[in-house]
């Protein structure tokens, strides 16, 4: 490892290993329109119809491809709205429950025992994997390149990543994983592998833990270990590990590990995939941390369209006065300001803050210490960026690389000034942003 | 729970524990081991030149802040730490005036006109003391013998002005007594192996970055070795090349403000750079400076503050050198 590594990022406390808990469904879910890739979805379902856990209540707009499968059994209520994350309004489709949790009986796979994957082509693995709600072609399936006489490509995948470790610890759902279920974990990770088409699995652990029965698992598979220090923030971001594991590059701000034949996926993802696989039920919970000041800080196996609020309650509510609620960790997670707003398929977890301790930052000059430069992951010069950006020069600093920031916020959390640089640095990037959309 | 109202900002929500206050802190404890080891060896003159200069600091500080109407940052600790820095290279046995109006000129003139924080180009403890040197300069080599039996004060010569006129102390100097601080010097710069510890405190700590140390001292060695080989007076010893040789690398290092420099006036933030080339550029720079104007220089006074005033007006260029960026291309089409 480089000297100068050492310094890089920041030294977070990595949380301690409990398996997930299965939180029941929720009285009432909310499911917001929208796709991972902010596609619009339409109801398939008018209000006041009766449906049954796994049928199809949404469809992507124009193509109709199911994606939305009811997490519960219960009524159609209605649309209604919510807030994504970043807490713009999404219009949602409000199911009550009716408390039996009845599995609809047509349209899902059966479940799929270990021995019977290799004889699934790839593609019959990810229909299967869509039917059962798990809407893995944007991340996970084949990604498609056009060369310029207008050829379509694909890219093979050598590398498979799971990572064990978390982005933004300590919000940890796949840490968590790690004690969860093995038979279930290992159809996950064996059935990306599959999908994938991977030469290499990696198994990204945290280094200094032993998980024997993981060893054992991926010395029959072949898999490798690797071990990574889970409290390094933030070198479990992708395409961070990817070039850590691997020595591969990922181009930024646009890139995406598959383009260099890496495939990045969580083992909390890996792990729903293979529940869902092997019992043939829809895969409609999310491994969801619960970190910050609640009284008792866990993982929870949540339906989608659980309500933020539930899991604080069932992680016993908080501790203080009420300050920050977080989708995600505390360095790049989003501040909600609606707790009714559901759980989603990309939700990796929610930080609690009490008032009493949020932070604050302050109007002081830079002193141009550099420890923004010794921290920075990517090799920027935050102060400088910072600088050019509050003053109106957002061109000059998109000339020094500013859009290669990935915004992990080390800078900020750095700083002794307590100047905010990375959000001064999103602020030069919006801003010329609005700039070239108006020329 | 709805009834309280949730804060909305952007990320990141958590701060590091970190301020300008607390930093100033450690400076100042890492600072500590040298200032007590300067009150050790220089007693009672000791005592009242580092706490006239940090005085002299702190009250000139707030008179700008009040009579220029400035923003209020003293509870930053600044002014503090550039005094008690101040009064570390000042010698023992100099006059009242001179850590008085080493305040003076250090807040003064070289922070608060150029700004106060953050601004400055230079050091300010440095332009202070070479505005002392070059005022008074017999004054500024009021060097004490360390702990005399009889509590008398004898003034005494450097090593390094010995050096000067004559190359034989280069094999004749106990070098352990010179790093163990038992030789006439600045308050706080003469116990080499103090400044080590308080350096490497602040390096761990993420305060200083541990390339400016680095380069200096393969600056240093790397220059004094070619003193040795190029220079007529020091030729005569026929040193080069030897481990002898190496002697003079441990006297340049061991001896005058070279370490402290090293350590707490070339990392002074402002007027530092910050990208990972720059900063060993700049301390390879202030190494072969120092001994440069040690050995063929006629300025008064320790030749390595001259070359951290010198170095640290190149530090804009020095900047400039960014580092790889990752996830950028190489080469774009």
């Amino acid at each position: 490892m480089k000297i100068s590594k050492c310094f890089r990022g920041v030294r977070r406390e990595a949380p301690s290993v409990s398996p997930p808990t299965e939180l029941p469904p929720p009285e009432k879910a909310l499911l917001p329109l929208r796709d991972g890739a902010g596609q619009a979805l339409e109801p398939a379902a008018k209000p006041g119809q009766r449906v049954l856990r796994g049928e199809v209540v949404g469809v992507v707009q124009g193509s109709g491809e199911p994606v939305l499968l009811a997490p519960l059994s219960g009524t159609v209520e209605g649309i209604g709205s919510t807030c994504d994350p970043a807490g713009q309004p999404v219009p949602a489709l409000i199911l009550g429950s009716d408390g039996q949790d009845a599995l609809a009986t047509a349209g899902l796979p059966v479940p799929l025992a270990p021995g019977d994957l290799a004889q699934l082509k790839p593609a019959e693995l990810l229909a299967r994997a869509e039917a059962l709600g798990m809407g893995l072609t944007p991340t996970c399936g084949p990604k498609k390149y056009t060369t310029h006489n207008g050829v379509e490509m694909v890219r093979g995948i050598k590398f498979l990543i799971i990572k064990a470790v978390d982005a933004d610890p300590p919000v940890n759902p796949n840490q968590a994983c790690l004690a969860g279920d093995p038979a279930a974990l290992e159809l996950g990770v064996a059935a990306l592998a599959h999908l994938a088409g991977a030469e290499q699995v990696l198994l990204a652990l945290p280094k200094d833990g032993a998980f024997p029965q993981i060893e054992e698992t991926a010395r029959g598979h072949r898999w490798e270990i690797r071990p990574v220090d889970p409290g390094h923030y933030p070198y479990a971001l992708d395409h961070l590990l990817a070039h850590d594991l691997t020595g591969r590059m990922v181009a930024t701000p646009d890139g995406d590990p598959r383009d260099m034949g890496v495939l990045t996926v969580g083992l909390a993802n890996a792990w729903v995939l293979g529940r869902a696989l092997a019992s043939g039920r829809p895969a409609d919970s999310r491994v969801v941390a619960v970190a910050g000041d609640v009284q008792k800080p866990q993982a929870f196996l949540a339906r989608v369209g659980t309500p933020l609020q539930n899991l604080i309650a069932a992680a016993g509510g908080l501790v203080g006065e009420p300050g920050k609620v977080l989708v995600g960790g505390p360095m790049v997670g989003a501040a909600q300001y609606d707790l009714e707003a559901p759980v989603t398929a990309a939700t990796p977890g929610i930080f609690v803050q009490a008032k009493a301790k949020l932070s604050a930052y302050r109007e002081h000059p830079c002193i141009n210490c550099g420890r923004c430069v010794q921290v920075c992951p990517v090799g920027l010069l935050p102060g400088d960026l910072s600088r050019l950006c509050e003053y109106g020069q957002p061109e000059v600093a998109a000339e020094r690389d500013l859009f290669h920031c990935i915004e992990c916020g080390c800078c900020a959390y750095v700083c002794p000034a307590r100047r905010p640089l990375v959000q001064l640095l999103r602020l030069g990037k919006s801003e010329l942003l609005a700039k070239r959309m108006a020329q | 729970m709805n009834a309280s109202l949730l804060t909305v900002s952007p990320s990141p929500h958590l701060l590091g524990s970190m301020t300008m206050r607390s930093m100033h802190v450690e400076i100042m404890l890492a600072m500590a081991p040298a200032a007590l080891a300067g009150l050790y060896f220089f007693g009672v003159p000791a005592l009242i030149n580092l706490v006239a200069a940090t005085l002299a600091a702190v009250v000139f500080e707030y008179l700008c802040v009040k009579l220029f109407k400035l923003p209020d940052r003293q509870g930053d600790l600044h002014a503090v730490v550039l005094g008690l820095t101040l009064g570390l290279i000042l010698p023992p046995g100099g006059p009242i005036y001179l850590p008085i109006m080493g305040g003076l000129l250090a807040v003064g003139l070289a922070k608060m006109i150029f700004g106060g924080i953050g601004a400055y180009p230079m050091n300010p403890v440095l332009i202070a003391w070479a505005g002392l040197t070059i005022s008074w300069p017999e004054q500024m080599k009021a060097f004490f013998l360390p702990c005399p039996g009889d509590g008398k004060w004898e003034i005494a010569e450097t090593f390094l002005m010995k050096l000067r006129n004559d190359p034989e102390v280069i094999t004749s100097t106990d070098l352990s007594a010179l790093w163990a601080g038992l030789t006439p010097g600045e308050i706080g710069t003469t116990c080499t192996w103090a400044i080590i510890a308080g350096g490497i405190y602040l390096i761990v700590r993420g305060i200083i970055n541990w390339r400016v140390p680095l380069g200096v001292f393969v600056g240093t060695l790397v220059m004094s070795q070619i003193a040795l080989a190029t220079d007529p007076s020091l030729m005569e010893m026929d040193l080069a090349g030897s481990l002898e040789g190496l002697r003079i690398t441990w006297l340049h290092l061991g001896d005058g403000g070279l370490m402290f420099a090293a350590f707490f006036l070339a990392t002074e933030p402002v007027s530092s750079p910050v990208t990972p080339k720059g900063t060993l550029l700049y301390g390879l720079g202030i190494g072969f400076l120092a001994v440069i104007i040690r050995t063929w220089g006629a300025a008064p006074g320790d030749g390595v503050y001259y070359a951290v005033l010198l170095m640290s007006t190149a530090t804009p260029m020095f900047d400039r050198l960014r580092p790889a960026v990752l996830g950028k291309a190489q080469r774009e089409w």
